[in-house]
């Protein structure tokens, strides 16, 4: 079990809240994880919280989520992810759709 | 074989890799050094034993896309179309950057997006048997899966 952290942006310097409700995207299982979508005042910023199951991928987990982050730019979001072992294609696969759901979040 | 001293025209086989970027446990399916060369030495083999050989593939599928191999022109090309579709492996994320856009405006690499496919589309519901139930059914209990198959 490994816990991680990351920071990406700020991508904008706007620090206002829209009081988004929060959404959570897939399940905890072999091979899955799931993905919880927060709005929290991080200066403009994204940030992740990662818990994960299999040690030594801090890495990769790095590159996936700044590829992300830098493609989605979401400013003042802090996205939990609770991961039970899926592979990087599994976690694009998640972190898209919480994405999709996210825009759609009023 | 010199396809000159033949009057029969050839044709090419396709080759087609299907794989993963990754395998269970997080194993990285793409690797500098196959395993194969470790199996020669542990058993003693005078070659490293390989079914199909990397320059015989033709096309690479993988999650994050088509490598149209075949359509290389030269070695370091083919080199940088398997890197752009080997994802958050070592060997993908060593991948030249600009080389690898390059083969993506030439259509050497396909990714889902440029096919016009949403990888969130990608479920059951898009198959016509969506479990292995569904085609005992449809077989009247002709079908009789194995055992680790069976999972309801």
């Amino acid at each position: 079990m490994e816990t991680f952290e990351f920071k990406f942006g700020p991508w904008s310097k706007q620090s206002k809240l829209s009081n988004k409700k929060p959404i959570i995207v897939g399940v905890v299982g072999s091979g899955n994880l799931e993905v919880l979508v927060e709005e929290v005042d991080l200066n403009g910023g994204t940030k992740f919280y990662l818990e994960t199951s299999i040690d030594g991928f801090e890495k990769t987990w790095q590159a996936v989520l700044a590829d992300f982050a830098e493609q989605e730019r979401f400013a003042n979001t802090i996205i939990t992810i609770n991961d039970g072992g899926a592979t990087p294609a599994v976690v694009q696969l998640r972190l898209a759709q919480a994405a999709q759901q996210w825009k759609e979040t009023p | 074989m010199h396809p000159g001293k033949s009057a029969i025209p050839r044709g090419r086989k396709l080759v087609v890799q299907m794989v993963e970027t990754f395998k269970d446990k997080m194993q990285a399916t793409f690797v500098d050094k196959l395993d194969a060369w470790q199996l020669m030495e542990d058993f003693q083999l005078s070659i490293p034993p390989i079914m199909i050989y990397g320059d015989d593939v033709t096309h690479l599928v993988t999650e994050e896309g088509i490598a149209h191999l075949h359509r290389c022109s030269n070695l370091s090309e083919r080199e940088q179309a398997i890197r752009g579709v080997a994802g958050y492996t070592p060997v993908g994320l060593a991948r030249n950057k600009k080389v690898v856009e390059e083969l993506i405006r030439k259509k050497i690499i396909q990714r889902p997006i440029d096919l016009g496919i949403d990888p969130r589309m990608a479920t059951r519901n898009l198959l016509a048997a969506r479990s292995i139930k569904d085609l005992v059914f449809w077989s009247d209990g002709l079908y009789k899966p194995p055992k680790r198959f069976r999972n309801w």
